[in-house]
């Protein structure tokens, strides 16, 4: 656990987001009107405006579709894990997010490396969903 | 564009470090550095735009400039806010003063910008982070400037073969043009070699620490006038032929094309609206907070075929001596980075090459000009063709 690490603000819209976490779920939104799936949490659809999104368990499962290998932090909290990787997932529902690939060599990342979810906890009682490799050879 | 657009007047102060100046005394700086070399008749001016005062510093903006300067200037436009698109400011703000004077609304445009830059050693990279990245989805991983545009590069080198030396090039070859600007910050640095860029300290990988622009403080202004108007004021007017603007994603993580960005929809609207073709160019002066910038928009905006970026500077083409100089400044990586006024300097430089008054670095065949900005993390497109003939 790294309590100093930064947290989530929550409203209303993104609190079913952070409560899934908690519970190690990834969550995400499907428009009851067309059926995509949103990411980040938002009041409407991206796509047809509809109002009315209903919650989904995602699989966890994605690939990434790049990432850089960082060497010096932003701030003190990253500051021990550098070199850490920083990478864009897109999830197998469709949707893109940001993400530290955890537990993988630095030197075998790769585009397209396909990984799983875990939820890293930090202060407050939060879990941030993180992600791995899901492929032993890369770790 | 009907009414002749035009950059009449382009003046930018040195940039570098101005501790004992607010952001508002910046502007003052601006100004009056302009008003001395432009020797303009206030009463030409109906139009002034300007861009919030103190955004990358991160302590609030303000975001009545276009009042308090207005008033200082004892003008009274009709056509006058602070806009804010990022690094896209200030070619939007040609863009919008060439849209109001096309159709009428206004005869002469003023429009500046000042900008600071916090100290990145000194919490300013956490709070240039929070400001540029999504504070409950990106930043919380760690997200900082250079990673944010690392991810770009990655994904260039992956789809369209862009090579670690090629990024090195870019900084090379826009070092050299920095050792012909007399205000460039790195020009008592010399020349850099690709060697030098690959053994600089990893920043965020690709990116080594020569790969990243160099954060200062400065300003620009200047005056997009009516044809007519533009005449009377100059030998050479650079005229607006053609304005390009696209909005793409908001957080970068959400952008569905890391290699383009909507450059491509922009540099579109950009070519229809001249009546010309990327061939055309004779210079190029292009955003570049890092050296994957030139890079992929060149090849977006159909200048390089997709995949021939990173050739086209190794080859040294974008070079003092090339057949299509690019950031002939020394761009954000050697003149410098002039946090929340950066987007002026290729607009500037744009003017000055396309007027003739760029002095020693002069393009002598600067017929046709593109300038292409954005703001954000890549997320705003802005693009801009001057010309000598309207």
């Amino acid at each position: 656990m790294n309590r100093a690490k930064p947290v989530p603000r929550v409203n209303e819209t993104t609190k079913p987001y952070w409560d899934g976490a908690r519970l190690g779920k990834l969550l995400l939104q499907r428009c009851n009107a067309c059926r995509t799936v949103v990411h980040y949490p938002r009041a409407w659809c991206s796509k047809c405006w509809a109002t009315d999104l209903e919650w989904i368990e995602a699989t966890g499962r994605g690939h990434v579709i790049t990432f850089t290998i960082v060497h010096q932090a932003p701030y003190e909290s990253y500051a021990a894990d550098v070199p850490y990787v920083l990478a864009v997932i897109r999830l197998e529902e469709g949707p893109q997010m940001m993400a530290n690939v955890l537990g993988v060599d630095p030197s075998r990342m790769r585009v397209e490396l396909p990984v799983h979810v875990v939820f890293e906890e930090r202060g407050d009682g939060f879990r941030v969903p993180q992600f791995e490799p899901a492929e032993e050879s890369v770790r | 564009m009907r009414n002749e657009p035009a950059i009449a007047a382009a003046n930018e102060i040195r940039p570098g470090r101005y501790p004992e100046l607010s952001s508002l005394d910046l502007y003052e700086k601006v100004l009056v550095e302009f008003l001395r070399a432009s020797r303009l008749d206030p009463s030409l001016v109906d139009g002034f735009l300007v861009s919030p005062a103190g955004m990358a510093l991160g302590t609030g903006s303000d975001i009545f400039v276009h009042e308090e300067l207005g008033d200082a200037l004892g003008i009274h436009p009709i056509f006058s806010e602070t806009i804010n698109a990022g690094g896209a400011t200030f070619a939007l703000m040609a863009a919008r003063a060439a849209m109001a004077i096309s159709s009428g609304r206004a005869n002469a445009v003023l429009c500046a910008g000042a900008g600071k830059f916090p100290k990145v050693g000194a919490g300013g990279a956490e709070s240039m982070a929070r400001m540029v990245s999504h504070p409950d989805f990106e930043f919380i991983y760690g997200a900082f400037i250079p990673a944010l545009y690392a991810l770009a590069a990655t994904r260039h080198m992956h789809e369209r073969g862009t090579t670690r030396e090629a990024l090195a090039a870019v900084a090379v070859s826009t070092r050299h043009w920095a050792l012909e600007h007399p205000d460039a910050i790195m020009r008592g640095q010399g020349a850099i070699s690709i060697d030098d860029v690959l053994r600089s300290r990893p920043i965020a990988e690709p990116f080594h620490l020569l790969d990243c622009s160099v954060p200062c403080e400065g300003g620009a202004a200047f005056l997009v006038a009516r044809g007519d108007i533009a005449r009377t004021l100059t030998r050479q007017p650079a005229y607006l032929l053609g304005i390009g603007e696209y909005h793409d994603h908001g957080p970068i993580s959400q952008s569905r094309d890391f290699t383009s960005m909507g450059a491509r929809e922009a540099g579109r609207q950009a070519f229809e609206s001249a009546g010309l073709r990327p061939r055309d160019v004779r210079v190029a002066e292009i955003y570049d907070a890092f050296t994957i910038n030139p890079i992929m928009y060149l090849e977006e905006l159909g200048i390089a075929e997709p995949g021939r970026g990173g050739a086209f500077f190794l080859e040294g083409r974008g070079a003092p001596g090339g057949d299509l100089p690019v950031n002939t400044y020394g761009g954000l990586l050697s003149f410098g980075h002039t946090g929340d006024s950066s987007g002026m300097s290729m607009v500037i430089e744009g003017a000055l090459q396309t007027m003739g008054l760029a002095g020693e670095r002069q393009v002598a065949s600067a017929n046709v000009t593109l300038v292409h900005t954005y703001g954000g993390m890549m997320a705003e497109q802005a693009t801009l063709i001057l010309g000598r003939k309207p």
